[in-house]
């Protein structure tokens, strides 16, 4: 008899290995380690009974003999196991068999093969059992090697009749067995060191459709069964060939392509003459196609059988509206043909998943790859995508969104800069997933933030909580690493220059798409800053601060941090790295707070002296916040005010109105500014004022006009210049010269938030800095100016945001020319939260 | 043969990480920890409300050397990790019995 070397060194065995190594044919290679193994188990079975009167000889002579597994199937990997099942008559005892089934195994061990055998009952077969499942299902690919023709018979019935009853049983249990599978992968295929075997979207799983197409006696892809078989073939014959290769270099049955056998295989196809780039994105869409087919599968067994879900169900069923329904937590589309040719339904039904967080039901799906493949698609035909987009990406469950619009296909054709980076491995040593995963891994963990999931860090979530602007960090993580195609260094770059021209597209405001291009090109500042930097040292926030110069972006780019690591891999975040990010932020908000107080512009620039003189003294967050043709505009302005004209400009916008006004500086002079927006119902989004060393001051407003008054009368625009220049000039109280319109609306925000105010010293040695958030509604602004001319308090710089009906405000302040002490602190505090809770 | 423990300021890693393999220091662990000496952390206001950061992140280096290397490796560390403001770390340095290189059982110095 053979032994261990003999096997693995036999011609036979070398010759197939060498024919594998000359043909990378990984089909023929199974085939022939099967062909060659189940010689062997012959042999030795013969061997073994050769003695009909020995005890080993009888008890064999009455037992049929099974191969299971890859083995069954024919298709033995090199250093698979080798599945054996011995099945004898009801009326024999499985001790005594086990017995004379042992001198086989233990020749099959020295053999150098690792048998995994099992001796039953026929009556374990005809009998099912709940907790026997995994014999059942492996009996689906049992092939007889040997036995009495009565008892090979027996069993094929009694197999065909379990088979037939219990199908769905059997069927529930490998879904069952696939999910705990595929838990241990994160539910995902993208892995870059991917387990070819066991992994989602693997052999396993392509294993798991032919047992389910045998259970449930249909064909996958039911429409086309056709369709399936010549994909299983291909599938079958990309896997079959890395796993050969993987076993005859480990020579042990090692199944998970790490970098370095990755690699080595790369080379090999190379010196094949095979594409070996085009090999890693094949396998991954190998493998998408395998995961969604067991995806489609599960969705029609648990719509066929699941009784147990039904209250849940039938409150999932009340969350449909006219144009879709939901169905087993998944969604489908009422009037499915509609869906294949209108655009506006397609938006609303991406912005249904963001809303509930459900998935597409497989029709769904289907309907949206029709719709993506009409001739003379051009999606915003109909529909403005950036208001579409917009409505998604502020959902909630923003991220199954996405998830849907990648599945679809849909998010392709918005962006065909994805293409590139779809099953994109690049070979690093920290990220677990393909570049594609990890961005949508990314995006997953910012809108946990921003659904204020609690087990989360209650800074981050702070932040998300101030920042409120989902859609822009949303976009910014889609395209962060797009540039990534061509190599690691300078993708940040590159990414920016690609999402540029794709935000163009689709017709983000220039005020956003700077925003997010500002995100993706310094998307990785932070996290050097954290590895690189002494994050004590205020030079390193000052250095930040060079490129992120202002606090809302500041905010929004540690969430993209945030967001970006815990995409590396599950627990890359650990407190250690989320204690070096939040240093990271508060050192470089420091700084900005500061530099708001502090830094004054000098008498230097590209300006004429007149208009040097004009701006000494301003922030130089006016420098940053304005070109210098608007500086030039606001000499202009301050120019007409020194002639005792109106000093004010009002422009229309695409979606708003902005007002400039230049005026001498005076107690609430801002609080009687918002007056008059206030009383003439305008909505205040954004706000800025400025002093400079001469007491003039800048406003500058942006608002929208909710009852579209100014927008379709310029009579109404003209009565506002009037109205606001006689407050600014002559001095008018606003209640005097606008009467206010009824009662603030209360906002229709998706959450509403408490109110807070802070305040501290120590910015500059003269200002005093408050923060303030609050929901948003008419006149808030207003309000709040109103109360620190009450307080005397004058406001020196003022920085307010609107987001998702919430107001940020921060303001630097000053009473008699210093800062406030800390009893005027509190009183300010106590006056501002009186009117922020009214 | 000797192990050197250094807990440095995060920043510093690379710096220290090129010094050490500089003087042919091959092999070595790197930790994330936290914790503090006489910098014993401090105080910070956040949106108004106090929050005491006692326990400061640092990166924990740990190499075993020939006994002949020991000296310049610390030489090497101090002067890589070295700011001059407390916060900087600490080098500590420990006899070790024995190493073993688990592939082929080779023992001593040849194993490190």
């Amino acid at each position: 008899m053979m032994n261990v070397e003999k096997l693995r060194s036999s011609p036979a065995w070398l010759a197939i290995r060498d024919r594998f190594y000359e043909t990378l044919d990984g089909e023929a290679c199974i085939r022939d380690v099967s062909e060659l193994v189940e010689h062997e188990v012959l042999r030795v079975l013969s061997d073994a009974v050769k003695d009909p009167s020995s005890a080993t000889g009888q008890a064999l002579s009455r037992v049929a003999l099974y191969a299971c597994g890859g083995f069954g199937r024919s298709e033995l990997y090199p250093c698979s196991d080798i599945d054996l099942v011995f099945v004898h008559a009801p009326d024999a005892s499985s001790e005594a068999l086990r017995a004379a089934v042992r001198p086989v195994t233990q020749a099959l061990w020295d053999l150098g093969l690792e048998p995994s055998h099992s001796v039953r009952s026929m009556l374990e077969v005809t009998q099912f059992q709940a907790g026997n499942t995994e014999l059942y299902l492996s009996l689906l690919d049992a092939r007889p090697l040997a036995g009495a023709p009565n008892l090979l018979l027996s069993f094929e019935k009694a197999r065909a009749q379990l088979l037939r009853e219990k199908r769905d049983r059997i069927a529930g249990r490998l879904f069952d067995l696939i999910d705990a599978r595929w838990h241990t992968f994160q539910h995902t295929i993208h892995h870059l060191e991917p387990d070819i075997k066991d992994g989602p979207g693997g052999l396993r799983d392509l294993h798991s459709v032919r047992w389910l197409s045998l259970l449930k006696q249909e064909s996958p892809f039911w429409n086309e069964p056709g369709r399936w078989l010549r994909f299983e073939r291909k599938a079958t014959a990309h896997i079959a060939a890395v796993r050969c290769f993987l076993h005859f270099e480990e020579r042990r049955n090692q199944n998970v392509l790490l970098f370095d056998p990755q690699e080595e295989w790369m080379e090999l196809l190379a010196r094949r003459g095979r594409d070996a780039s085009r090999w890693a994105r094949e396998h991954y869409r190998f493998a998408r196609a395998i995961y969604r087919e067991i995806e489609r599968w599960e969705e029609r067994f648990h719509s066929n059988t699941s009784a147990l879900m039904t209250g849940i169900e039938r409150w999932r069923n009340r969350l449909g509206n006219n144009d879709f329904s939901v169905s087993r937590n998944r969604i489908y589309v009422r009037n499915a043909a509609l869906l294949e040719t209108d655009e506006a339904r397609v938006w609303r039904l991406f912005a249904f998943v963001g809303r509930h967080g459900l998935e597409l039901g497989g029709d769904t799906v289907e309907r949206v790859a029709r719709f993506l493949e009409q001739p003379d698609l051009e999606l915003g035909r109909h529909v403005r995508v950036r208001d579409a987009l917009w409505a998604v990406l502020e959902m909630p469950h923003a991220n199954v969104a996405i998830r849907a619009m990648e599945r679809t296909g849909f998010l392709a054709a918005l962006f065909p800069e994805w293409n590139d980076i779809d099953s994109l491995l690049v070979r690093d040593y920290y990220h677990r997933y393909t570049v594609d995963e990890h961005t949508m891994v990314c995006i997953d963990a910012l809108c946990e933030l921003g659904r204020g999931q609690r087990d989360l860090d209650p800074r981050m979530l702070d932040l998300a909580e101030q920042t409120q602007s989902q859609p822009l960090l949303i976009l910014a993580l889609i395209f962060h690493d797009i540039g990534k195609k061509d190599g690691v260094e300078g993708h940040a770059e590159r990414s920016r220059a690609l999402a540029g021209k794709a935000l163009e597209r689709i017709g983000v405001e220039a005020r956003d798409a700077e925003a997010i291009l500002a995100l993706i090109g310094h998307h990785l500042l932070l996290s050097t800053a954290m590895r690189t930097r002494d994050l004590s040292d205020p030079g390193t926030g000052r250095e930040i601060a060079r490129a992120i110069d202002n606090l809302p972006l500041l905010r929004c780019l540690t969430l993209l941090t945030y967001a970006d690591i815990r995409g590396v891999y599950p627990g890359a975040l650990t407190p250690w790295r989320m204690d070096q990010l939040w240093s990271a932020y508060r050192v470089t908000q420091v700084v900005l707070e500061d530099q708001v107080a502090r830094e004054r512009i000098g008498a230097d620039g590209d300006f004429t002296a007149e208009q040097l003189s004009f701006l000494e003294g301003f922030s130089t967050r006016y420098l940053r916040i304005f070109l210098p043709s608007q500086i030039r505009e606001q000499h202009e302005l301050y120019l007409a005010k020194l002639r005792g004209e109106p000093a004010l400009r009002l422009r229309q916008q695409e979606r708003s109105f902005e007002l400039i006004a230049v005026s001498a500086d005076g107690p609430g002079l801002f609080a009687e500014a918002t007056g008059v927006l206030a009383g003439m119902g305008q909505n205040i989004l954004l706000a800025d004022a400025f002093r400079n060393s001469q007491d003039v001051a800048v406003l500058r407003f942006q608002f929208e006009d909710p009852s579209r008054s100014l927008t379709l009368n310029p009579s109404d625009q003209d009565a506002l210049v009037r109205r606001m220049d006689r407050v600014l000039r002559q001095g008018e109280k606003a209640a005097d010269v606008v009467p206010r319109r009824g009662v603030p609306r209360s906002p229709r925000g998706p959450r509403r938030m408490e109110p807070y105010v802070y305040a501290r010293n120590g910015v500059s040695p003269t200002l005093t800095m408050v923060e303030i958030g609050a929901p948003d509604r008419q006149g808030l602004l207003y309000d709040i100016a109103r109360t620190m001319a009450e307080q005397d308090v004058d406001i020196d710089v003022l920085i307010i945001e609107t987001r998702a009906h919430r107001a940020f405000d921060t303001l630097y302040v000053q009473k008699d020319g210093t800062e406030l002490t800390d009893t005027e602190q509190a009183e300010l505090i106590a006056a501002l939260l009186r009117v922020l809770r009214s | 043969m000797k192990k050197i423990e250094a807990i440095i300021q995060p920043f510093k890693l690379d710096a220290v990480k090129d010094a050490l393999k500089s003087l042919g220091v091959a092999g070595m662990t790197v930790t994330e920890v936290k914790g503090h000496g006489r910098q014993k952390g401090h105080t910070e206001i956040y949106r108004g409300q106090e929050y005491v950061v006692d326990l400061l992140p640092k990166m924990k280096i740990e190499a075993v050397l020939a006994d002949g290397q020991m000296e310049d490796a610390i030489q090497a560390i101090v002067g890589a990790a070295r700011t001059g403001r407390i916060g900087d770390g600490k080098i500590f340095v420990y006899d070790v019995m024995e190493a073993v290189r688990i592939r082929n059982d080779e023992r001593g110095e040849t194993a490190l």
